[in-house]
C-alpha cells in the first residue's frame, strides 16, 4: 500500500508495510487471527472509523492525523489478510474440517472473509462517528488500546516466530497511534472543541 | 553471498551518527532500521510485551534486502509524518523526515530497476508486455 507521502488519492503499491513470510500452514491460528481483520477491534474497522471521522475534525491536525492513520490501517488490513492467506494456502476440505473451519469452507471455500474469531461477519456498527472531535478521539484511543490487547491475546496463543514477529510489530503500531491520538485529544480538550457554540 | 553487497553494520552506524544530530526534537527518534523492526520510531513510546524480543529481519538474498530498505525508509518517513501532523512546527523532524523520503525514493528506484514495478508510475510500465501482473503479489510472501 502507498506510504510515499505524496498521495493526492489512494495509490496501491506492491509492497506490504512490514514483511509477512509464514512457512507453516496453521488453520487453527488463521481461525483466530481473522478477528484482527473483521472483528470488533480489527484493522478494517479501524480504517473505516478514522476515514469517516476525519471530515468533521475542527482543524488541520485532526484531518491530517486521521487521514494518515486511517490510510496506515489499510496497510494493516493487507498484512493481516496476507497472514490469513499464507496460513490457509492450499488447505484441503479435510484439513479445514479438522480445524473447525468446515462452516467457513461451506460459505467461502478457501477465500478470505472478514469475521471475528467466532465467525461473526464484520459489521459497521463496530465503529462510531459523533461529529464531536473530543468524543471521536476518545473512541480512537480506546480502539487502539483494545486492538493492542487483542494482539497480546493472539501472541499468547501461538509459538510460531513467523507469526509472532508481525503481531508484535502491529501491537507496537497501536501504541504509537494511541499516543498521538491522546496528545491531540488533550489539545482539543484545552481548546474546548467539545463545547457546542 | 550476503557479504558481497551488504556492509550492514557500517550502514547502521552511519544512520546512528546521522540521527544523533536531531536530538533537539521534543521527541527522540531512533534510526530507521531499529524503528522499522520494532514498528516504532519513538524511543519514549516503545514498550515491549512480556519477554518477547524484537525480531531482526534477516533478508536471505539481494531482492529481499532491497525490499527491506524500501519498507524501512517508507516506515521511517511515515512515522515521523504522523508526529508532524500533531507537531507541524518541528523543523528538525521535517528535515529528518524528508531525508528518509529521499532515501525511500532511491531505494524505490533501485528495487524497481532490478526486480520489477512497485508503483504504477514505474518506468518499467512503459514497455510491452505489461509488467504490473508479472511478478509475485505482496501477500504471497518470499518463501
Amino acid at each position: 500500500m502507498a506510504m510515499g507521502g505524496d498521495e493526492i488519492m489512494w495509490k496501491y503499491e506492491k509492497s506490504l508495510q512490514y514483511p509477512i513470510n509464514i512457512k507453516k500452514r496453521d488453520l487453527k491460528l488463521a481461525k483466530i487471527i481473522v478477528t484482527q481483520y473483521g472483528g470488533s477491534q480489527g484493522e478494517l474497522g479501524a480504517a473505516l472509523r478514522y476515514l469517516n471521522q476525519r471530515y468533521t475534525m475542527p482543524d488541520e491536525k485532526g484531518k491530517a492525523l486521521l487521514t494518515d492513520i486511517g490510510t496506515e490501517e489499510l496497510n494493516h488490513v493487507e498484512m493481516i489478510s496476507s497472514m490469513l492467506y499464507q496460513l490457509t494456502k492450499d488447505a484441503t476440505p479435510e484439513e479445514m474440517k479438522r480445524a473447525g473451519l468446515e462452516s467457513h469452507y461451506a460459505e467461502h471455500n478457501n477465500a478470505l472473509y472478514p469475521t471475528d474469531a467466532n465467525g461473526v461477519p464484520f459489521t459497521i456498527t463496530y465503529i462510531s462517528t459523533t461529529g464531536d472531535p473530543v468524543a471521536d478521539l476518545m473512541e480512537d484511543m480506546a480502539a487502539e488500546q483494545k486492538a493492542r490487547a487483542v494482539y497480546e491475546n493472539l501472541i499468547d496463543l501461538t509459538d510460531d516466530p513467523d507469526v509472532i514477529g508481525p503481531l508484535l510489530w502491529l501491537r507496537q503500531r497501536e501504541i504509537v497511534h494511541f499516543s498521538l491520538f491522546k496528545e491531540l485529544y488533550e489539545e482539543y480538550l484545552k481548546k474546548g472543541y467539545n463545547q457546542k457554540k | 553471498m550476503m557479504n558481497d553487497y551488504i556492509d550492514y553494520y557500517g550502514y547502521i552506524n552511519n544512520l546512528n551518527q546521522m540521527n544523533n544530530q536531531v536530538q533537539n526534537s521534543p521527541k527522540s527518534f531512533t534510526e530507521p532500521y531499529t524503528g522499522f523492526i520494532r514498528g516504532n520510531m519513538f524511543d519514549k513510546l516503545y514498550s515491549n510485551y512480556k519477554n518477547y524480543k524484537i525480531q531482526e529481519l534477516n533478508p536471505s538474498n539481494e531482492k529481499e534486502y532491497a525490499k527491506m530498505l524500501l519498507q524501512m525508509y517508507a516506515f521511517a518517513a511515515h512515522d515521523l509524518g504522523l508526529y508532524l501532523d500533531v507537531y507541524p512546527n518541528d523543523t528538525n523532524a521535517i528535515k529528518q523526515r524528508y531525508e528518509y523520503v529521499r532515501m525511500y525514493n532511491e531505494a524505490l528506484r533501485q528495487y524497481e530497476t532490478n526486480y520489477g514495478p512497485i508503483t504504477k508510475s514505474s518506468a518499467l510500465l512503459d514497455k510491452t508486455p505489461w509488467a504490473w501482473d508479472s511478478k509475485k503479489w505482496p501477500w504471497e510472501g518470499m518463501k
